[in-house]
């Protein structure tokens, strides 16, 4: 891992160190090329772009750096005011140490270069140099008079002569060479003690006119590889003879060996000198354009390392910060790149590994949270499937589940109001204010509790078995309320029947079948000894037998009724126009000491009914209230009828009133049980069965007394639709069963 | 390590040609009339094609005063035959660079000129003269005229500048950028005989 993040880095630095080493380089060539070395002296000028284009680069190179970070800082990047920070001190760091070393630098380099410099070192210079002009001077005298000597020497010789002349002269004297010049500065002869120099070393043209006119020219002359020399141009004085034309001499004399040496060294160095002090300005320039250029060479490499390691030190931070902002967003598959073996690594380490855990606890809590929602999924089908009703509510009686059989049964689609307390949803929804208010004192019991409600709901009147817990909750304390309820109308329908069928079969069994015997036993018993007894006897036999046949006919009768009571012909349910069968049976009773007042709503809609039942249960309650009315002398009744709308639920309510003696006190309650009667003749099944195809209709009965006297019977039939009875049968699909 | 957009390319390139511009543009600034090309023509002899010339050299002060001051002045002397064309730039078929030195003999006195190219030198007691000795060029021999192109209309040119690499290191990094140091004539341009 080391050695990668090693290469890692070499590969980002790569680029910028083969830089820094080319500009490295290219200030050594530059700096000793200030020093003069040949060997750099041409790249002069091309080190110096070269370098200044390197620097140009690394300002660039900085200047995109800075923008980023400035971009960064400014955009609130994680990480990037550190960095700021970071690269302010690596910054200040280098560039204060490299600053003051700088001032220093050239402090000492002005000084150093003007420390070359002395008044009193030039004017030894000059010294040395006028020394040397002195002493060649003296040479340049005594060379003078040898010239003087050998100028009249020559005055009369001829051309022809004058070659071997000049090199007689040459021997004699120390000349490097000599030369006759005629006329236009032909050359008459010359000779040389160099024998590879075949032409002289011509003086200037305004030297030779200078002498031409007359003058002598005497002068030092550097000559090239052979030292300084002294030139002497005379003219020779036209003389007798053939030689009319104006000749000059030029001489070569080179100085003494040792002065020559020692002049030529002084010439050199005082010229060295000179140039040295000329220069001085420039040369300090130069190596201050040097200093400084490596100075800014070393300040950018420096600033633009510290953007790099700032950035490179602060890559794990920003890592860190953005992982946990991803974290913090509730990406958990957040993996950082670990850094090396330090602490930034360790913690970059530790956040992988608190990453990895908070993923797989996430994918746990996923899991399970999975297996709970198939849980509650499959609670869901079954409490859905269950033909029990299934209500929750929370302990302050919010509504918390409902299972669609619940809002079947109560005949409401209870899902909208879940969340919401029952008190409302019952104000809202008045059929359920009856169910509301059994269950709420209920709920308040401790354990489990069982009771039954009757209900009149929009499908008719129904009996609600509930049983209800109190589950306790987290800390123990009381919970949430189960009601489990279930629609058993039918259930005890189909009992009461299989009770009163049993009574009937018994009946049937127990008491229609001895009373045959009785009777035909009594009709024998008078047809047989009626004539043999005297009259007064034979009269009361006859009475006692036609007492004992009334009276099994009578019982017949009752048993007849009674059969008929628990018989349970299956509903036949048609429309119905109820307030035109009030009429037409009403009619049938109407005569003239019975006042029979009818006070039928028109509005009243059609029913769903069976007809011959609503006819008995018609005639049974007139029958009932002209029973009632027996031994008054004028009899009155009341028949109504009205459409209703209570609890949401539509109604047909009949009631019909008399005004005789009304129900006696003691018997309230039990009005409509069987055998309950105050009558002498009846069979005490008249209300019974009223009751019976009041409930067979899903519809309710009750009596009253009037206040003053009399009594009423009010009967409610739900106003049902063929849909609704349609969906009642869906509703409780064991109905056949039970 | 950087990615770089187009824009950031772009102003990148623009400084550093700009910064090339002004490092370029001294060297190319028109002739000083310091330095002029009074003359020149060309002749053939021996299959040899030879120049001669007339130049005018003169130095301003800072000149004079480096030459004073032992500092070798170097003059570049460039003659260039070529064959001009319409559309595109000349075909130069021979170049010659010769090169002449100036300096000051503290100790004799003297001027000395050196013309590099031959090592031939010579002492002059006056600048001026030694300037006007220098300025005249007489048979510089060229180019054989078998190494030049037959049935062309040839022309040569010559001009004459002073030679910034030839000062002293220290001198150079202002002799780029001062019109001091800037010496050089223009192109005198004839045809080719």
């Amino acid at each position: 891992m080391g050695s990668s993040l090693t290469r890692s880095w070499l590969s980002a630095l790569s680029p910028m160190i083969a830089l820094l080493l080319m500009l490295l380089g290219s200030f050594y060539v530059l700096s000793n090329a200030t020093e003069n070395a040949a060997r750099f002296n041409n790249l002069y000028g091309w080190m110096l772009l070269i370098n200044l284009i390197g620097l140009l680069i690394l300002v660039a190179m900085i200047g995109v750096n800075l923008y980023k970070l400035v971009s960064q800082y400014r955009a609130g990047v994680p990480g990037s005011r550190l960095t700021v920070r970071l690269v302010i001190v690596f910054v200040l760091l280098s560039v204060i140490p490299v600053s003051i070393v700088y001032y220093f630098s050239l402090q000492f380099l002005q000084r150093g270069v003007d420390s070359w410099f002395d008044v009193r070192i030039e004017r030894s210079l000059e010294d040395a140099l006028e020394l040397s002009q002195v002493s060649i001077d003296i040479r340049q005298r005594e060379l003078v008079k040898q010239m003087s000597v050998i100028v009249r020497t020559l005055v009369d010789v001829s051309e022809s002569n004058a070659g071997l002349t000049l090199s007689d002269l040459l021997e004699r004297t120390e000349a490097l060479e000599l030369s006759l010049l005629g006329k236009n500065n032909r050359i008459i002869a010359f000779s040389s003690a160099d024998p590879g120099t075949i032409v002289p070393h011509r003086s200037t043209e305004d030297v030779l006119m200078q002498v031409r006119l007359g003058s002598r020219y005497v002068g030092l002359e550097p000559v090239k590889d052979l030292g300084i020399h002294v030139r002497l141009v005379f003219p020779i004085p036209p003389g007798s003879g053939a030689n009319t034309e104006q000749r000059l001499l030029q001489a070569l004399f080179p100085i003494d060996q040792r002065i020559n040496t020692l002049a030529d060294s002084v010439q050199q160095y005082y010229n060295v000198y000179t140039q040295l002090n000329f220069l001085r300005g420039q040369l300090k320039n130069s190596f201050m354009l040097t200093l400084s250029m490596v100075l800014l060479l070393s300040l950018f490499s420096a600033v633009w390392v510290a953007f790099f390691s700032a950035q490179r030190l602060m890559a794990p931070v920003r890592d860190l910060a953005e992982g946990t902002q991803a974290v913090a967003d509730g990406d958990y598959s957040k993996q950082l790149r670990v850094v090396g073996n330090n602490e930034l690594g360790f913690l970059v380490q530790s956040f992988n590994d608190m990453t990895r855990r908070l993923a797989q606890a996430r994918s746990e809590a996923q899991d399970s949270q999975q297996q709970v929602e198939s849980q509650r999924a499959y609670l869901q089908a079954i409490l859905g499937n269950l033909s029990s009703g299934v209500v929750t509510l929370d302990p302050e009686m919010r509504l918390q589940t409902a299972n669609p059989v619940a809002g079947k049964i109560l005949g409401i689609d209870l899902l909208p109001f879940v969340g919401r307390f029952v008190d409302e949803i019952a104000e809202e929804q008045d059929s359920l204010k009856r169910w509301v208010d059994a269950i709420k004192p209920l709920t308040n019991q401790e354990g489990q509790w069982q009771e039954e409600l009757i209900l009149f709901t929009p499908a008719g009147r129904k009996v609600l078995m509930c049983r209800g817990t109190t589950l306790p909750d987290d800390i123990g304390e009381r919970g949430d309320h189960v009601i489990v309820f279930d629609d058993i109308t039918t259930l005890v329908q189909a009992q009461r029947d299989a009770a009163w069928g049993e009574v009937a079969r018994r009946l049937a069994h127990e008491i229609r079948n001895p009373l045959t015997p009785i009777q035909l036993s009594a009709e024998r018993l008078q047809f047989k000894f009626q004539h043999k007894m005297n009259e007064a006897d034979s009269s009361m036999l006859t009475r006692a037998t036609e007492t004992i046949i009334d009276q099994v006919e009578a019982m017949k009768k009752m048993v007849t009724a009674f059969t008929e009571y628990a018989r349970a012909p299956a509903m036949d349910l048609q429309p119905l126009d109820l307030n035109k069968l009030i009429f037409e049976i009403t009619e049938m009773y109407n005569s003239p000491d019975l006042q029979i007042d009818r006070e039928l709503d028109s509005h009243t809609p059609v029913i769903q009914a069976d007809a011959p039942r609503i006819r008995q249960l018609l005639h049974n309650l007139l029958k009932n209230a002209m029973e009632a009315m027996e031994d008054l002398s004028s009899k009155h009744l009341q028949v109504s009828s009205r459409c209703m709308d209570e609890h949401g639920c539509q109604f047909v309510e009949l009631q019909i009133k008399d005004f005789g003696h009304g129900f006696p006190e003691e018997n309230m309650g039990h009005y409509f049980e069987p055998y309950m009667t105050t009558k002498v003749k009846g069979t005490g099944l008249g209300l019974a069965i009223v009751k019976k195809i009041v409930e067979e209709h899903g519809g309710m009965v009750t009596a009253e007394n009037l206040p003053d006297a009399g009594a009423v019977i009010t009967i409610r039939l739900p106003v049902i639709t063929a849909k609704q009875i349609t969906a009642a049968s869906t509703l409780t699909p064991n109905k056949d069963k039970a | 390590m950087h990615c770089f957009t187009h824009k950031q390319v772009a102003w990148f390139l623009m400084a550093l040609s700009a910064m090339t511009g002004l490092l370029c543009t001294p060297l190319t600034v028109l002739a000083n009339p310091n330095l002029k090309v009074y003359s020149a023509s060309t002749h053939e002899r021996g299959n040899v094609v030879y120049l001669n010339a007339q130049l005018e050299y003169s130095l301003n002060e800072a000149a004079v005063t480096a030459l004073q001051s032992g500092v070798p002045i170097t003059f570049k002397l460039k003659v260039e035959i070529f064959q001009p064309r319409k559309w595109i730039w000349d075909k130069v078929i021979s170049e010659h660079v010769h090169r002449y030195q100036l300096s000051y003999h503290a100790l004799t006195q003297q001027y000395l000129v050196t013309n590099i190219s031959s090592g031939i030198q010579n002492s002059y007691s006056d600048r001026n003269i030694a300037m006007s000795a220098m300025g005249r060029i007489y048979n510089l021999a060229l180019v054989a005229t078998t190494a030049l192109p037959q049935q062309a209309d040839l022309q040569a040119r010559i001009k004459v500048s002073l030679d910034i690499n030839a000062l002293p290191t220290p001198m150079r990094p202002w002799a780029y950028i001062s019109s001091d140091w800037k010496l050089s004539s223009e192109w005198y341009t004839w045809d080719l005989v």
